[in-house]
């Protein structure tokens, strides 16, 4: 779409790039394949579990049929519900923390080699060390309330915020570099108005992963010590073989998981809406 | 600026060499090259790949320090990044993020000034290029000829002495090469700032330049210069007569007895 400099047409073209098409435009059908399409394949998937239990006859403390889990879910709702409030405060006390500790110390791996010397063996060995071996010692030490699990949580989910934020600020060409600081630009202003923003998409890649990880770190901590959450829920459930029970807090976690990833990628859409990955989205639109 | 001042020197490079360290060896990139430009004209520099024409556009810029000799801008010894001078990179390095008239203000932001004494000057160059209607469209709305005209817009919005291209056109296809060309000899013809301009294309830098340095390969040594006193405005047309040829020749010339092209 090369303008020619004495005649542009914008008009013209800016709509061909941004602008919503008439009434009617593919754009609609696209939404309602975005929605249909995974609702359709779930139900169908529900239904052959079903199927399966019914025809195979297996009893319900190994596997219930999805109904019978969601009529539990109707009748115990106020049970799960308690339950899952507390392991949702840990997922996201312990997102938040990772995130608050995990971009500023990207930032400063970046702005400081002997930081980066200095933090990386940690890192790595925070990440190396089995999350479900040091709960126990997390519980020791912190006792049996919500820290635990917040540590937990935080353990697991801040090394990928830090390792995508530090490769997000890392991946600035270095012209770029050159040019804002032949207009005098320092390190700092470089990495605010530069690298920080160019890092935006891979923070957000981070966070994705850290927020699905976040609730499996909360369920960990809450299988080791603790009388409240999903976690502990699960682990007595499966004691008493109440299968129903089981699945019913599989469903709610499956469905926190799903819902913190959505509003992840919600943030995303609207802090980097000029990034490839969102705009990829935009242009297959047109070409359907 | 009058007839008088027309020879004020803008550009000064006395004996400049540069050494720089890369993994385990030395390698000598500029050798005592000598270069000056005075204020309104424009200069530039053919030379082959790696021969160290990107290296001169740093050291004007105050982006690195030379090894030796001595580089001044505006008579002022160069000492680190300075306001007087204006760069565009082959790639337009464009944020994705801003639209292209913030784009164009990056250059104010950075350096600190104010952004609403500029927005008039930004609107005018942005008209000047040729992108009046694009202002609020970002970059991967833009073609890369469009692009590289917001780039020329944010190097000119604080009204530099000295305007550094470095290879600006090597990304672009053969046609819009060719229009950008004539667009920058018509907005250097209106501005007049003085230009250095790095390419690899001869007939690209007879085609803009009064003056044509040739520069060998590494370590680089300037082998040659060409006054091309062409008539302006140059047309495309212009650039298939003898004469033009004969200047295209002559910095050929120049260009393999600096053992530049085997």
């Amino acid at each position: 779409m090369e303008a020619n400099s004495s005649s542009p047409t914008p008009a013209r073209t800016m709509s061909a790039a941004i602008g919503p098409g008439p009434a009617g435009d593919p754009r609609w059908r696209e939404r309602a394949l975005n929605i249909l399409l995974p609702f359709i394949a779930v139900i169908a998937f529900l239904v052959l579990w079903s199927a399966g239990v019914r025809v195979f006859e297996i009893p319900d403390y190994l596997l219930p049929t999805p109904e019978d889990v969601i009529r539990r879910v109707a009748r115990d709702w106020y049970v799960l519900a308690r339950n899952a409030s507390y392991t949702m405060q840990s997922v996201l006390s312990g997102f938040a923390a990772a995130v608050l500790v995990g971009v500023p110390l990207a930032f400063a791996v970046v702005l400081s080699r002997s930081v980066e010397r200095v933090t990386m063996p940690f890192l790595v060995m925070s990440q190396t060390i089995p999350k479900v071996a040091i709960a126990p010692i997390l519980v020791v030490w912190l006792g049996f309330g919500i820290l635990p699990k917040i540590a937990i949580v935080f353990l697991i989910a801040f090394f990928p915020i830090v390792v995508s934020t530090v490769v997000g600020l890392k991946s600035v060409e270095s012209d770029m570099v050159d040019l804002v600081r032949s207009m005098g630009a320092r390190t700092l202003k470089i990495m605010l108005r530069v690298r920080g923003p160019t890092a935006l998409p891979q923070m957000f890649a981070g966070f994705k992963i850290a927020i699905c990880l976040s609730v499996v770190g909360a369920v960990v901590g809450e299988f080791v010590g603790s009388d409240k959450g999903l976690g502990y829920l699960l682990l007595t459930a499966t004691g008493t073989l109440d299968g129903t029970l089981v699945w019913s807090a599989l469903f709610i976690l499956i469905a926190i998981g799903i819902v913190l990833f959505a509003i992840v990628s919600k943030l995303e859409r609207l802090a980097i809406p000029w990034h490839v990955s969102i705009r990829a989205e935009e242009t297959a639109v047109y070409q359907s | 600026m009058t007839m008088g001042m027309m020879d004020r020197e803008v550009i000064g490079i006395d004996n400049v060499s540069l050494t720089y360290r890369a993994r385990n060896s030395a390698v000598h990139a500029l050798d005592r090259v000598s270069l000056r430009a005075s204020e309104g004209e424009f200069v530039a520099v053919v030379g082959p790949s790696g021969c160290g024409k990107s290296t001169l556009i740093k050291l004007l810029a105050g982006l690195i320090l030379p090894s030796g000799g001595v580089i001044r801008v505006n008579r002022q010894p160069v000492r680190g990044p300075t306001a007087s001078i204006g760069i565009v990179f082959q790639n337009p390095l464009l944020m994705a993020w801003r639209t292209a008239l913030r784009n164009v203000l990056l250059q104010i932001e950075i350096r600190d000034l104010p952004v609403e004494n500029y927005r008039a000057t930004a609107q005018e160059l942005i008209e000047l290029v040729g992108l009046e209607g694009f202002e609020n469209a970002y970059p991967h709305q833009l073609s890369g000829g469009m692009q590289q005209r917001v780039g020329l817009c944010r190097a000119l919005i604080h009204d530099p002495d000295l305007l550094l291209m470095d290879e600006p056109f090597g990304a672009l296809d053969a046609l819009t090469r060719e229009q950008m060309n004539a667009e920058l000899q018509r907005i250097w013809m209106e501005r007049r700032k003085t230009v250095l301009f790095i390419t690899h294309s001869i007939s690209e830098a007879v085609y803009l330049a009064d003056r044509v340095l040739v520069m060998s390969s590494r370590p680089g040594r300037i082998v040659g210069e060409i006054n091309v006193d062409l008539p302006r405005p140059r047309t495309v047309e212009a650039t298939e007569t003898m004469a033009f040829a004969q200047f295209t020749r002559r910095v050929r010339e120049h260009l393999n007895s600096g053992g530049a092209i085997e």
